[in-house]
């Protein structure tokens, strides 16, 4: 049984970002079936992309070759659009303000561009976009500065930001809701400008979090389950593999690498998140799940499993064989898929060759060379924290 | 006591002949329920669903499915073909010989005929859907059967008679030791035949509705609405009867796909399950294009990439689950033996409150499920066959809660299943 504060979940990128995301899905309108309420779907915006880089004009680019401070290929964490209204919102979603000292600029300037006429530029059907920071609402009035001084920053040296916005999460009469500033009612065509977003149960240790649409091995901010979006993700990937399997010709081979299968199971998502974190989830994967098989089934059944590199050979040669490695597979009790994060070695091992045999030491990799300390993320290694 | 099977041809010249042969039988069948008797067996359909290349599976011919299931199909056209089996006649040797005949409607959906009684039938199609990952029933859940009653069924006429039944078994509200595991698949043929009577078998204490209204149709659809709003069980409809159109007669649909001939036409009971497997098929495809989290390609007025689709399914419990009943269910509901059929390791986020990001174990595909004592909301990723959710209703419906609401995204589950009153009935 976990214990969330809903004040904590508020906070977290990946609820942020799933948050946003149930808000654009199609449900009902209200009663009992709804998840999180469809506020942007109900007025006409739909899920247009997730963890998308935005692609600069060329003159942009062109222009942006000597410039540091702004970065080159923004990512946003959602795009909505309205196609009937030619309209689109540019989501950030972040845990917390920041100030004109924060890293966080860099990329902050890179999206207000992003969302000025050079959207319209790149999606000539969508003319009009405003970016959108959602943050904690205590953190609102805080963050609006930043953002007017960076826009004027840019103006300043000649590129043309979007209008921005700032919008906050709070909990409020057992709900978590969104708050919503006048020029983004008006464009969304909403009289509300404070929008229940999700109810928060009344036997208060529920938590209150919709199913993952996104997710990442970052860890939670609950402290006391840490590991819960590594678990999710195990847990998606031991389902494939268990779907995957089941339906294979036993008697001919089959590879496997983490990329396909994170790409299967976040519906295409994993592409387009950090390149950072893609290379942690991909350790993770190899770490926790591949390599568990491939020691397991070493001393059960060695020439059915191989591992190389990031890439999972399965050879069965019968039934027999896939039965009895199913039968294991289906016992997470027996499987012990740990959700343990990758560490900073591991990772950075990823860029690594493998050995002149061309095998990955089984026994783990403990005698491997001491990596370079890894380049963190600019904004942590969250989707949503990009 | 097993009904002894008639002689069936393993080798008929062409499906003709079948037909012929099982037109004489419904003709006999007939008049044997007619005189209150069973002269013959009555002829009985399966609408079977497989695979289909949608959902990235490889689809197989049913002669290939058949032949690993060591039916011995053999041939006898493109699309229609004879199966044998064992059987063990009471009292005598078990034996192989033709038990039935399949017909291959298209890629996805098959229909096997046979004459075998309705539970030798039953457990024969139920233990080729076990052994094989990629075919699975058709599920005629209650809202869908409730559509064809609504759309359907009752415009066949005041006069003609009809039967509708009505079956829950609150089975995870007993206590752990004593619920069943696996559903007493004996019972379920009887439902429009013989209602159990005079049991002396000692029960658990436990919601379990079973009933059946048979009469004319003008009468039924008068009460049926108060009745359904004042009992919920009333709202877990398991099967229906079909007034044939054109002979006499009737058609008997169960929730898992069976339909059984009470006409007597063969030509007439397959036109009816042709006019249910374009029902299905299209309830279906609606589904699974509509639930199915998906990439799509942008227009190329936009620059290329993906954007998300798709909608969550949701089933809402219109009476709220206790905590025991939440717990037992969720602690068997993913056991291997579980009529669920679900994989997946329950990640508790409150007292009655699960997110499993597990599979369906049956046709082994994935399915990511928020459980709650009020709803469920299924996530069925870009493949998951539609056939999963509707399982999911229909399960529900007969063994949590009987009275439900359904919504694929924002349009409520009933609307969908209006497309029932404009299938195109012909082919």
């Amino acid at each position: 049984m976990i214990t969330v504060k809903a004040e904590e979940l508020i906070r977290d990128p990946v609820f942020q970002l799933n948050l946003l995301i149930w808000a654009a899905k199609e449900q009902p309108l209200d009663g009992p079936g709804v998840c999180v309420t469809p506020l942007f779907h109900r007025h006409g915006y739909r899920l247009f992309y997730v963890e998308k880089q935005f692609s600069f004009p060329v003159p942009i680019q062109q222009k942006l070759k000597e410039i540091e401070d702004i970065g080159h290929a923004p990512n946003a964490d959602v795009i909505v659009a309205n196609s009937a209204a030619k309209s689109a919102f540019y989501i950030e979603a972040k845990k917390d303000s920041f100030g004109l000292g924060s890293s966080n600029c860099r990329q902050a300037r890179a999206h207000l561009i992003a969302s000025g006429p050079a959207f319209g530029e790149v999606y000539p059907t969508l003319p009009y976009c405003r970016i959108v920071y959602t943050v904690p609402e205590a953190c609102r009035s805080e963050m609006e500065p930043t953002l007017a001084a960076l826009s004027l920053d840019v103006t300043k040296r000649g590129f043309l930001p979007g209008p921005f916005s700032v919008h906050g999460l709070a909990v409020l009469d057992q709900h978590i809701v969104y708050h919503l500033d006048e020029a983004s009612r008006s464009k969304l065509g909403s009289v509300d400008s404070v929008v229940p977003l999700l109810r928060i149960s009344d036997d208060g240790e529920t938590d209150p979090s919709p199913l993952l649409l996104i997710y990442t091995d970052s860890d939670t901010y609950d402290p006391t389950n840490r590991g819960h979006y590594r678990r999710v993700l195990i847990q998606q990937v031991h389902a494939h593999l268990l779907c995957y399997f089941n339906r294979i010709n036993p008697t001919t081979e089959h590879r496997l690498t983490p990329e396909d299968i994170l790409m299967e199971t976040t519906g295409g998502v994993f592409q387009y998140v950090g390149a950072e974190t893609r290379k942690s989830m991909r350790v993770l994967i190899r770490e926790n799940v591949f390599r568990r098989i491939a020691q397991f089934w070493q001393e059960k059944a060695p020439d059915i499993f191989h591992l190389k590199g990031f890439e999972l050979t399965a050879h069965f040669q019968d039934d027999y064989n896939k039965e009895r490695f199913l039968d294991w597979l289906e016992d997470t009790s027996r499987t012990k898929f740990a959700d343990d994060a990758a560490s900073p070695q591991e990772i950075a091992l990823a860029d690594q060759p493998t050995t002149e045999q061309g095998e990955l030491n089984l026994a783990g990799s403990a005698n491997a060379p001491e990596p370079a300390a890894s380049k963190p993320s600019e904004d942590g290694p969250s989707p949503a924290a990009n | 006591m097993a009904t002894p099977l008639p002689n069936l041809p393993k080798s008929p010249k062409d499906r003709l002949e079948i037909y012929r042969l099982f037109n004489g039988m419904s003709i006999a069948g007939k008049e044997g329920i007619d005189e209150g008797r069973t002269r013959a067996p009555l002829v009985k359909t399966f609408l079977i669903e497989h695979v289909s290349d949608k959902h990235g599976g490889s689809p197989r011919p049913p002669a290939a499915i058949w032949s690993q299931l060591r039916a011995e199909p053999e041939l006898i056209d493109d699309q229609f073909m004879s199966l044998q089996g064992e059987v063990k006649p009471t009292g005598a040797n078990p034996y192989v010989t033709t038990v039935g005949y399949l017909e291959q409607f298209d890629q996805r959906f098959f229909a096997y005929y046979t004459v075998e009684g309705s539970q030798q039938a039953k457990q024969r199609v139920n233990k080729w859907i076990q052994k094989s990952a990629d075919l699975d029933s058709t599920w005629f859940s209650a809202p869908l059967l409730q559509a064809l009653w609504k759309h359907d069924i009752s415009y066949r006429g005041d006069d003609r008679f009809t039967k509708l039944s009505f079956s829950h078994d609150s089975v995870f509200e007993l206590p752990e030791d004593s619920a069943a595991d696996e559903v007493d698949d004996d019972q379920e043929n009887m439902i429009l035949e013989e209602a159990e009577e005079g049991s002396e078998q000692i029960e658990p204490e436990r919601r379990r509705s079973r009933f059946m209204m048979g009469d004319r149709i003008s009468r039924i659809r008068a009460a049926l609405g108060n009745l359904q709003s004042g009992y919920d069980p009333l709202n877990a409809l398991s099967a229906v009867r079909f007034p044939s159109l054109h002979e006499r007669g009737s058609h008997d649909l169960y929730q898992h796909g069976q339909v059984t001939n009470r006409s007597d036409s063969f030509e007439d009971h397959r036109n009816t399950i042709r006019y249910l497997y374009r029902i299905y098929r299209g309830v279906l495809n609606t589904t699974e294009e509509r639930a199915w989290r998906d990439l799509e390609k942008t227009p190329q007025t936009m620059a290329g990439g993906p954007s998300h689709k798709g909608v969550p399914l949701i089933i809402h419990f219109h009476e709220k689950l206790t905590k025991a009943t939440f717990d037992c269910w969720i602690r068997r509901a993913f056991s291997k033996r579980n009529v669920f059929r679900l994989w997946g390791e329950p990640n508790w986020l409150g007292p009655t409150k699960v997110h499993v990001y597990g599979a369906d174990r049956h046709l082994w595909q994935p399915l990511n499920l928020e459980i709650t004592e009020s709803r469920m909301i299924a996530i069925l990723p870009q493949g998951t066959c539609g056939n999963t959710f509707h399982r999911l209703i229909t399960n529900i419906q007969r063994f949590v809660c009987p009275k439900i609401s359904a919504w694929i995204g924002s349009q409520p589950f009933e609307s969908m299943l209006d497309q029932v009153k404009s299938v195109d009935r012909e082919e």
